[in-house]
């Protein structure tokens, strides 16, 4: 697949230069995938998908245009390179825009991104795999009431790059993600709940553990209570941070969202944002990470970025634009999760050094506040304003989870965020984007009702 | 297309599938989007291929090709067939799918075919709206303006009979304003967009959308938040827009019931709300962004009576759900694309109007929050659970508007929160979006009138 990837991109650069692209590049890439889904406790649907396309982005002057298609057809990826060409003749010159990336050196060959053993399973034995998760929540919950969902997602990925400045890469990799829903239905109380795992390889999923787990915490669930108002002390845990701080955060470190002025964080460079003991940083090479990757998505090699050292924010992240446009290095954050994706600027694996201490030692040592184990809401970009709903969460007091909570807010902007953490657990875990311990944060104002 | 149709259906008969369908699709999208003078993206993309589908005992399978050959479509066929055989020794609830089939062929009317309109007005109209934005005042740091379009042909088959053609044409336009100053910073959206050809995307009312949108940038800039607690409300229809589709869309779309995981479950024929309360999802309504003559299973499309008189009388289906819950489908299956299955999917979600002035509907409060505009929003539908966040809102005191205030989340239970109704203005409104349900987004439309809620928990810092 690899070769003929390759040949189709340079059938693309030599048309569209032939059509009057100064610069050209194309992205290919070829998805297997499997999915198998659960309902109600048993097998629903299986899906196999191969999904195989061409992304064009061409130059001329400084105008850029891009196109895609869902086939690798000649004759469809030609009326695409026609597409993206007529686009760049008519879109508005970027006077910012220098070039696309130049690299001709070797990218570096990353272990534990590409599973072979994944490549080979089949829609039966992925079933099997899955049922087990669901089996494993079955006899957690025991005789209770519930309908249990479950999902199991298998994607081999193979992608190519090439443009017309020698830049040329590929690499494969493989992901996993099986996760378990439980809904347990008690008298006058339905609780729902879930858990998942997600990683590189087959062999570091474990069904079991995620299918009692998902039992637990839905268990945990039942007979939510409101609270009173109040300012309190706040647990995120890594699944809480995993949304929060890949839609909400990322975005406030996009260089190209500073240099438009639209993050809170635009001012921020230089500045001590956080406690000293806090450090985080963007790494694309982190061994085994789910976001890991040899290159970006223009081509660029991937690298280690320090974000906030000992608590001072040191970089924003950059593509080859944004970089230029700064006159500063290219963090190689260039990112579309398919060819259908115009390349943005996204975190790679977001890594937060790890403090001390369980979950249950934060819980400990909070004496009175509120865990949040997950929430779906992300802040306001320009302000920072973060309202949070507790999806799932615990009113904590004298050291002990008392009850879980509903219709409860967490209000904080997220500068007081940064700067209220009090605390950094050890409970790593490495989910989509974060990889990360729960996090303290001192006080937020609590709203429940 | 037919013929390419008729054999992936037949060679997954032939495997011993009691059901098989099949959606082929030819889409072209275009965005044009124009930064502060510049352009950041100029996109065109073709979406070619199909999803072949099967069913047998309760097991679905489902797989897409880009491979058009009669070789490749007949393939395809048969490796979803046994797909779905395989997995048949795992399913609990043996059904058989029931519906009627159609055979149509619908063409959309437009006077202005967007493949037809020449990339170079589209570029202009946008450019046009990125300078007038940034004209408005010079505290507009940023202005962010987006032309999104989509025509699509659309073959749907399968073994029931149903043999239909359907053509779709979304133009929308999106604008995002950045105000800022001594140091403070807000932001504002405008949008304007239907279902037809360029003419949806009127010059004037575009223009007077992007020069409100960046006024209330400019008016922000001296919002302040508020403090959390429990409110009185009175929510616009763009939020009504959110309360609607978050809060009561999403349970009653009928895949949740099967599941059994919606908190609505057993409550049809049920007072959820009060009696002055219609809630209705209808794709039938002309030039609608999320309007369609027949769903993505070949299922004539109805209007839905989601709630009537505040009692809950009906669900949005697909094939599948009508059949295992024993109801009659009524075209609510829609997917992304050829690349995804069907499922149960909002089209133009709204409250019927009642019968307050908006006016009276504040001037009646004497202490509360006036909510406008939505950010954005979910729903647990397991849980009942939902949240939604206002752009900006008005504290009303003494019934009367006063100080401008921003980002306001509401949280609530579905079935508290209906009950809290306790007024409905004459007025009217719908807001075009894109709705996410299992990683597939659709094109969707929701509204209603200015709306009071008693004691509702809001969000604050």
């Amino acid at each position: 697949m690899k070769q003929e990837l390759f040949d189709l991109g340079e059938h693309v650069i030599r048309d569209a230069e032939k059509l009057g692209a100064q610069q050209v590049e194309a992205y290919l890439t070829s998805r297997k995938q499997i999915q198998i889904r659960v309902e109600q406790g048993t097998i629903k649907t299986a899906e196999e998908k191969h999904d195989v396309g061409c992304a064009i982005r061409t130059v001329i002057g400084k105008k850029l245009g891009f196109a895609f298609t869902s086939t690798i057809n000649r004759s469809d990826i030609q009326a695409s390179t026609k597409e993206a060409v007529s686009l760049a003749k008519f879109s508005l010159p970027d006077n910012e825009f220098h070039s696309f990336p130049t690299y001709s050196g070797s990218f570096r060959t990353l272990d534990g991104i590409y599973d072979p053993k994944t490549t080979q399973i089949t829609s039966e034995a992925a079933v099997e795999l899955l049922l087990r998760g669901i089996d494993a929540c079955k006899t957690k919950l025991g005789k209770e009431k519930a309908l249990i969902e479950g999902e199991l997602d298998i994607q081999v990925t193979e992608l190519a790059i090439i443009n017309s400045l020698d830049t040329s890469g590929s690499y494969r990799d493989t992901l996993i993600e099986l996760s378990v829903d439980p809904t347990i239905k008690s008298a006058n109380s339905q609780a729902s709940s879930f858990e998942f795992q997600i990683s590189r390889t087959l062999t570091e999923i474990d069904p079991e553990w995620i299918g009692r787990i998902a039992a637990t915490n839905t268990q945990n669930s039942l007979y939510p209570k409101t609270i009173k108002d109040a300012q309190l002390p706040v647990i995120f845990t890594p699944m809480a941070l995993d949304f929060l701080f890949r839609v909400g955060l990322a975005a406030a470190f996009n260089a190209e969202e500073i240099q438009m002025g639209r993050s809170y964080l635009a001012e921020s460079i230089d500045c001590q944002i956080a406690p000293s003991y806090f450090h985080l940083s963007d790494n694309a090479l982190l061994p085994k990470g789910n976001r890991s990757r040899p290159f970006d998505a223009e081509g660029y090699p991937s690298q280690n970025t320090e974000i906030i050292v000992d608590g001072e924010l040191n970089h924003f992240l950059h593509n080859s634009y944004t970089a230029h446009k700064a006159q500063l290095a290219n963090t190689g954050n260039a990112d579309r999760s398919s060819y259908q994706e115009f390349p943005r600027i996204a975190p790679s694996n977001l890594v937060i050094t790890p403090g001390k201490g369980t979950l249950d030692d934060l819980i400990a040592e909070m004496g009175r506040g509120i865990l949040c184990r997950f929430t779906f809401d992300k802040p306001n970009l320009s302000t920072g304003d973060l309202s949070a709903l507790v999806m799932e969460g615990y009113y904590i007091d004298k050291g002990e989870i008392q009850y879980p909570v509903k219709n409860t807010l967490i209000g904080i902007n997220m500068r007081d965020f940064f700067q209220g953490i009090t605390l950094i657990g050890a409970d790593t875990r490495s989910l989509h984007t974060v990889v990360s311990p729960s996090l303290v944060i001192e006080s937020a104002k609590i709203t429940s009702g | 297309m037919e013929d390419l149709a008729e054999i992936a259906i037949s060679s997954a008969l032939d495997e011993g599938v009691s059901f098989a369908d099949i959606r082929i699709e030819d889409t072209h999208k275009n965005q044009i989007e124009i930064n502060n003078g510049v352009s950041k993206t100029s996109l065109g993309a073709q979406l070619k291929g199909a999803g072949i589908r099967c069913f047998i005992d309760g097991a679905w399978a489902f797989a897409q090709t880009s491979d058009f050959s009669s070789k490749g479509m007949k393939k395809t066929g048969q490796q979803v067939a046994q797909m779905a055989l395989a997995i048949r020794e795992w399913t609990t609830e043996k059904y058989q799918l029931i519906g009627p089939n159609f055979q149509d062929r619908v063409k959309i009317q437009v006077k202005q075919n967007l493949l037809d309109v020449p990339l170079e007005d589209k570029i202009s109209l946008v450019q046009m709206l990125d300078q007038e934005i940034r004209a408005v005042d010079n505290r507009i740091i940023n202005a962010r303006s987006i032309y999104q379009d989509l025509t699509t042909q659309l073959y749907v088959a399968n073994s029931l009979g149903t043999r239909v053609w359907i053509s779709n044409s979304l133009p929308r336009l999106i604008l995002q304003i950045i105000a800022k100053e001594n140091g403070v910073r807000q932001r504002a959206w405008g949008q304007l967009a239907g279902r037809g050809g360029f003419e949806i995307i009127n010059e004037s009312k575009a223009r007077k959308i992007a020069h409100d949108s960046a006024k209330l940038a400019i008016d922000l800039l001296s919002s302040k938040t508020i403090e959390g607690g429990t409110h009185d409300v009175v929510i616009d229809p763009r939020l009504n827009a959110a309360m609607v589709h978050e809060a009561f869309g999403h349970p009653c779309e009928a895949d949740n019931w099967v599941a059994q995981t919606t908190i609505l479950e057993g409550m049809l024929g049920a007072q959820v709300g009060p009696e002055f309360l219609n809630l209705t999802d209808d794709p039938t309504q002309k030039n609608w962004r999320g309007s369609f003559e027949y769903d993505w299973e070949g299922t004539k499309a109805i209007k839905r009576n989601l709630v009537k008189d505040g009692v809950l009388t009906e669900l949005m289906h697909s094939l599948e759900t009508a059949s295992r819950l024993e109801m009659k489908p009524n075209g609510a299956a829609r997917c992304q694309s050829f690349m995804y299955q069907p499922i149960p999917r909002m089209s133009n979600t709204f409250m019927e109007p009642g019968d307050w002035d908006v006016d009276e509907l504040i001037s009646d409060m004497q202490k509360g929050i006036l909510l406008c505009d939505y950010n954005y929003g979910y729903t647990d539908s397991s849980k009942g659970q939902f949240m939604f966040q206002a752009n900006y809102g008005y504290l009303i005191e003494k019934g009367e508007k006063s100080h401008i205030v921003r980002d306001v989340s509401i949280a609530g239970q579905i079935l508290d929160f209906l009950t809290k109704i306790d007024a409905i203005g004459k007025d009217f409104g719908m807001s075009a979006g894109t709705c996410g349900k299992a990683n597939q987004l659709i094109p969707d439309n929701s509204g209603g009138p200015h709306a009071r809620i008693r004691q509702v928990p809001v969000g604050g810092m």
